[in-house]
Formats: structure tokens, C-alpha cells, sequence
């Protein structure tokens, strides 16, 4: 139980009891849960605030985001994607100027193309925010491509028949996505002009999802059908839930491909991956709460273990199944990115973390990176990839999926769900099938034909 | 070479214009004797100074951009390069690339799954702060490289803008000069040499003109009397006023 005082419990719980005795009418959205219109509001504010974070840390000339709000910090290009899909989230909403979000996705997508340094196409994970060269010997990053290009197919969706969607396609397109197998049926994490590819893969479940619908999808350089098989979906159970679990356990795992792509319908094998992310989510948020005793922070309302910022640096924390690493640190965007996974659970601590922790972690651009109450640890600190995911969250779950909606209409996701038989069907029936134990860690058996 | 004298156009006797031709040849050959005395000698150089304030001018005029040139090159150079490295490591730079470093290496053992180890984290973040140390290095370089070339660039432009300035101020007369001696030597001797106002050999010139309005003058009166006087009068008088002349 979180160390409140009684009357700081009450007070919270009155809080709560006052929003939903005035505010008697309710909005369904797609996800089955009754949002009452304060609460819409509020996710408005914190879609609205968080949106800030890519106006205010963006290179006005390349528009390349920054990794993070630090001074110093270099562009990240997965904060960049995000950030292009969010420029044309705010338009849509009304809360950028069309014409300025226009410009300035059209010039960040220009200086992707022209400037930002990358090798066949992958670019480099950190780039310098002016001149969009490589930093800190950063690698070629299969993932970050991918993020990147997820969030600027988004904006040119947002955005068709302009030079929006023709510069975003190209950049696209230009992608060797069969160079980044290295020879292998597993793509590689990246590639460095020092030292070549880098001795990882993206060998098992996690935000890979992503990287491989692109990869597979693409119209050019594609990569063969077969690597969808070959990475572990590997299961495991927590307190009654089977999950295909990644190895970290962190929430974003399991939330950033479902930024993007619609998950609800597509059964992979027996798989629902949306489904898996609810009980991933679940499990993560009783994981922590497991341990409520020991740290102030873990609370039923105070919960998502994801990477973050802590007091001893950056740190996958997780829940189980997975490594579990926790240390009484919250990041607020893991429970907020899983809005569209338990709606209930997630806005509870919404609702806990902006109504009770208030200020502490709720500052100009949304709430901060991370908390740890016992450490009292509350750095003034946003990461580009956090506030991306919390935007996009809320934006699918306020807006019925409308980010899906556009993203799942691209003829390479078609592709993809077309070459990886992902049968349709429906998430209330769908159920996370056994694919592989832990120590049982080999490849999938491709599936049958259908 | 003798310029044809136009005495058909005068109506004047031959034998008067030969011998005014010959006049013309004797007067043309002094003035350009002490130019072909000093061509001969040139080479002797004993006298450093020659025309002191105008060859000072003149080691004004090209040291003067010189010094500019590399002044504000040098300058450049060493305030850009210096003020780029004071700035890239002031204590709060280096404290933010030290915790951004620190920072790149946890992202990548949170992406690569390896379990942190303090002292091969604390190798790394080194090594990382390192590279961008180079990195920011190369940057400065570069930058002061691109800053050094638009200035060098600029400067040239100038100096070379500046050349062709000082250089027109000799440069016009010698051309007004060959002008106005085509001219002379196609015999109008009303033709007189008019320079601008900090144009170089003014003396040179004044000396000229008034070289050739005694000529001109002494002209004019040889063919008033072709014109006027009985031939042997004529010729008593040209005589007479070419006595003074001396010629080769």
C-alpha cells in the first residue's frame, strides 16, 4: 500500500468520488470503457502538454527531435518519428496551425533525406540535432529506423497525395532491409562504420513487432517471408496469466508496435498480440504491486515498470514474466501507454499520478520520465520515446483508434499481414497460445500454410 | 617610325614637308631618348629609392592588405578555434557529455540485455566521452576551416578588388598615355594627356603636354609660313627656328 496519509487516501478517493458524481456523462470509446468527460479532458491536457515536448525540442531548421529534454542531448531518430506522427496528431487536432505542422513535418522529412547520415538507408541512431551527422559513434539502428519510418508513413497518411507522403515513402523505400539480416534470418540490432554489424538480434518477442512488419512489408528490399518465424515467442506465467514475454518485462515492450499498428484483429498463430499486451500489462502492474511494502512508489493506483530514468541512470525495469527489475521506480508513461491494453487500471493511475503526486511530476511538457518517492527522486527530466508513446496512446484511445485506422491502410502493412498469415480474428476471443517455454528457446516452427 | 606628316592635306610644297617631317622625327626622338637612356640603365639599380614617396605608396598599398589578410585569417583562426573549445568544455558541457555518455551506454545495455557491470560501464562511458571529445574536436576544426575559407575567400576578393583600384591609378595613365601617343603619332599635336586627380605621373604628363605644346606651337608657326610666306623666307625662318633644336 502506497504510504499515504489517511487523509491524503480520503482526499484522493474523495477526489475521485466528486469527478464522477458531477460529471454523470460518459463517452464510450472503442476500447469498452465509459470515459466521463472530465476525464476526457484530462487526457486532453496530457496528450495536449505532452505534444509540447516535440515543438519545444526540435531543431527548428532540421526539425530532428531531441533524444532527450537534457541540455546537450542529441537527436534521437525514434524521438523523431514519434514526433513527425505526433506534428500531424496536434494538426488533426487542432492544436498546431496545419500549415506550420505541414512545413515543419515536411522539413524534417527533407532533412532526414538529405542530411541525416545512415548506411543503406538505416540511420544512425543519435544524430547532431543541426547538421544530422552521427554522434557518439552511435550505430545504424534497425529499430530506430523502424520507429522512425512508423512515425513518418503515419504523418504522410495524415497527409495524402502531398510530398509529405511522396518524401516519406522514399525514405521508406530507399531502406536495405535484407543487408540488416547480415546473412542470418534474424535482423540484426545494427551496424557501425568501427566495427561492422553489431553481435545482437532481434532474436526474441519484444518492440520488434515494428521492425518486422516494415521490413516484411516493404516494396523494395524486403525481407524473406521465413524471418517472421524465426524469432522466439517465448511464454511464460505470472499469477495466472500466460504472456509471450520479453526478456526485460518493461511495458514499452509491449506497447510500441501497438502504437501503430492494430493488433485486435491479428492472430498469429493461435497469438493475439494485443491480447498478450493486456495481460502483460496486468502482470506488470501486480508485479510491482507485489512489493508495495517495500517502496512508496508501488501502489494499485502507482504502477508501470518500463524503461526509465532511475536514481542509479537509465534501467530496464520490468515486471514478470522477464527479469523483473525494480527498484521503487515508476515510470508514469508505462501505465499511461497502456491505456488502450486496461483502460480502467491505466486512467486510475492517471488519475493518481496528476490529482496526488500533482506538481512533483507534472510539470510544462506532461509528466516527467520517472519517480522513485523513496529516493525522492522526481528529475525534471522528458525522453522523446516516452512522450511519443504516451501521445500516440491517448490519441488512439481518445480518438477510437484513429492512428491504427490510418497507419493499418498502408499497402506495406497489408503486405505484411498478407506474407506473415496473421489470420484475422477477433481480440474478445483470441487467446495467447503456448509458442515456446523459456528454456525451450529455439525458433518457431514456421506455420502451416493456410 | 616616322609618322607620314600630312602635308598633302596642308597644301604644302615637298621639300618644305620633308623637312618639317625631319623636324618632327628630331623632336619626337628627344622626348623619347631619355626613356631609352633609362631602359638601358634600368638594370643598374644603384639608387634604391628612385621616387621615395611613390614607391612607399606603393609598399603601402601591398603590405597594408597583406598584413589584413593574414591578420584577421590568423585571428580568426585562433579566437574561432579557442572560443569553440572554451565553449564545447566549460564544467557544465563536459558534465552534461559525461552524463550523456553515461546515459548511451545504459540505453545500449538496456537494448542489448547485458547485465550492468559497473567498472566495463564506467570503461565504456570513458571511452564514448572519449569519441565525442574527437567528435566535437573535429567539429571545431571543421568549423573554423569552413569560418577561415569564407573569410580568406571574401578577403581575396578585396584584396584582388583592391588591386585592380591601385592598380588603375598607373595603369589609366599608361593607357592615356598610349592613347594620346597614337595620337601624336598620327600627328595631332592639340592631343594632350589629362589624367584624374590621385592618378599616378601627373609630373610625367604635365611634362609631356608641355612638350608637345611647344611642338604644337612651333608646328603652327612652320606651317603659317609654308602657308604664307615666298618659299625662300619660309625656309630662312623655319631654319631660324629650328636652329635651337638639336637632333641626331
Amino acid at each position: 500500500m502506497i504510504r499515504l496519509s489517511f487523509f491524503g487516501l480520503c482526499q484522493f478517493r474523495a477526489t475521485a468520488a466528486l469527478l464522477s458524481f458531477f460529471l454523470c456523462i460518459s463517452a464510450s470509446s472503442a476500447f469498452a470503457y465509459e470515459l466521463k468527460p472530465a476525464e476526457i479532458k484530462l487526457l486532453e491536457k496530457i496528450e495536449r502538454d505532452t505534444l509540447k515536448y516535440f515543438l519545444r525540442h526540435s531543431d527548428p531548421i532540421t526539425g530532428l527531435v531531441r533524444d532527450n529534454s537534457r541540455a546537450g542531448s542529441p537527436a534521437s531518430i525514434a524521438a523523431t518519428g514519434f514526433g513527425l506522427a505526433a506534428l500531424a496528431i496536434g494538426a488533426d487536432r487542432g492544436w498546431i496551425n496545419q500549415d506550420i505542422a505541414k512545413e515543419k513535418i515536411l522539413r524534417t522529412l527533407t532533412a532526414l533525406e538529405v542530411k541525416a547520415e545512415n548506411k543503406n538507408g538505416f540511420f544512425y541512431h543519435f544524430l547532431d540535432m543541426k547538421t544530422g551527422k552521427r554522434v557518439w559513434k552511435s550505430e545504424a539502428s534497425s529499430i530506430d529506423t523502424a520507429l522512425l519510418v512508423a512515425g513518418a508513413l503515419t504523418a504522410a497518411q495524415y497527409y495524402p497525395g502531398t510530398e509529405i507522403e511522396v518524401r516519406a515513402k522514399r525514405i521508406y523505400a530507399r531502406i536495405n532491409w535484407k543487408w540488416m539480416l547480415n546473412n542470418s534470418d534474424l535482423i540484426c540490432m545494427g551496424w557501425t562504420p568501427e566495427s561492422g554489424f553489431l553481435p545482437y538480434y532481434w532474436d526474441s518477442y519484444n518492440e520488434l513487432l515494428i521492425l518486422q512488419a516494415l521490413a516484411l512489408g516493404a516494396s523494395n528490399h524486403a525481407v524473406p517471408a521465413e524471418i517472421w518465424n524465426a524469432w522466439f515467442r517465448s511464454e511464460d506465467e505470472y499469477k495466472g496469466k500466460k504472456i509471450i514475454y520479453s526478456h526485460s518485462g518493461s511495458l514499452f515492450t509491449y506497447q510500441y508496435s501497438h502504437a501503430f499498428i492494430d493488433f485486435r484483429n491479428l492472430n498469429d498463430g493461435g497469438i493475439n498480440y494485443f491480447e498478450n499486451s493486456i495481460q502483460a500489462s496486468l502482470a506488470n502492474r501486480e508485479y510491482s504491486m507485489e512489493f508495495e511494502n517495500q517502496y512508496k512508489s508501488y501502489h494499485a493506483y502507482s504502477w508501470g515498470l518500463s524503461a526509465s530514468i532511475g536514481p542509479g541512470g537509465y534501467k530496464a525495469y520490468g515486471g514478470k514474466p522477464g527479469q523483473g527489475l525494480q527498484d521503487g521506480t515508476i515510470a508514469p508513461h508505462g501505465a499511461i501507454g497502456s491505456l488502450i491494453f486496461t483502460p480502467k487500471e491505466s486512467l486510475d493511475a492517471i488519475k493518481f499520478f496528476y490529482l496526488r503526486l500533482g506538481e512533483k511530476i507534472y510539470k510544462d511538457l506532461g509528466f516527467i520520465g520517472a519517480f522513485n518517492i523513496d529516493k525522492k527522486f522526481y528529475p525534471h527530466e522528458y525522453l522523446g520515446i516516452d512522450q511519443g508513446i504516451i501521445l500516440m496512446m491517448l490519441e488512439n484511445f481518445l480518438r477510437d483508434g484513429i492512428v491504427w485506422k490510418k497507419f493499418m491502410e498502408l499497402d506495406a502493412v497489408k503486405n505484411w499481414v498478407e506474407i506473415a498469415r496473421l489470420k484475422e480474428t477477433s481480440a474478445l476471443t483470441a487467446q495467447p497460445v503456448i509458442a515456446q517455454k523459456p528454456e525451450e528457446k529455439t525458433a518457431v516452427e514456421p506455420k502451416a500454410q493456410s | 617610325m616616322i609618322a607620314a606628316f600630312p602635308g598633302e592635306l596642308l597644301r604644302i610644297p615637298a621639300a618644305q614637308t620633308q623637312i618639317i617631317s625631319q623636324v618632327v622625327f628630331d623632336i619626337r626622338f628627344l622626348f623619347f631618348y631619355d626613356v631609352a637612356m633609362n631602359k638601358t640603365t634600368q638594370n643598374r639599380r644603384r639608387q634604391f629609392f628612385i621616387n621615395k614617396p611613390f614607391q612607399l605608396r606603393y609598399m603601402l598599398y601591398v603590405s597594408l592588405p597583406l598584413v589584413v589578410v593574414c591578420g584577421i585569417s590568423f585571428f580568426s583562426l585562433y579566437v574561432g578555434i579557442w572560443s569553440d573549445i572554451l565553449n564545447s568544455f566549460t564544467d557544465q558541457k563536459v558534465q552534461e557529455d559525461l552524463i550523456t555518455a553515461t546515459r548511451m551506454v545504459q540505453y545500449e545495455e538496456v537494448r542489448q540485455n547485458t547485465a550492468p557491470n559497473n567498472v566495463l560501464s564506467v570503461f565504456r562511458s570513458a571511452e564514448k566521452l572519449g569519441s565525442r571529445q574527437r567528435e566535437i574536436f573535429k567539429e571545431i576544426l571543421d568549423k573554423a576551416n569552413r569560418n577561415i575559407s569564407i573569410k580568406i575567400a571574401l578577403l581575396l576578393f578585396f584584396v584582388a578588388w583592391g588591386t585592380i583600384y591601385i592598380s588603375h591609378k598607373t595603369a589609366g595613365p599608361i593607357y592615356h598615355m598610349l592613347r594620346i601617343g597614337r595620337e601624336w603619332q598620327n600627328g595631332n599635336y592639340r592631343a594632350r594627356i589629362f589624367l584624374r586627380k590621385w592618378d599616378e605621373a601627373h609630373p610625367l604628363a604635365e611634362q609631356m603636354n608641355t612638350t608637345y605644346t611647344i611642338l604644337d606651337e612651333r608646328f603652327a608657326k612652320i606651317k603659317k609660313w609654308a602657308r604664307e610666306k615666298p618659299p625662300q623666307e619660309a625656309i630662312a625662318l623655319i631654319q631660324k627656328e629650328l636652329e635651337s633644336t638639336q637632333t641626331s
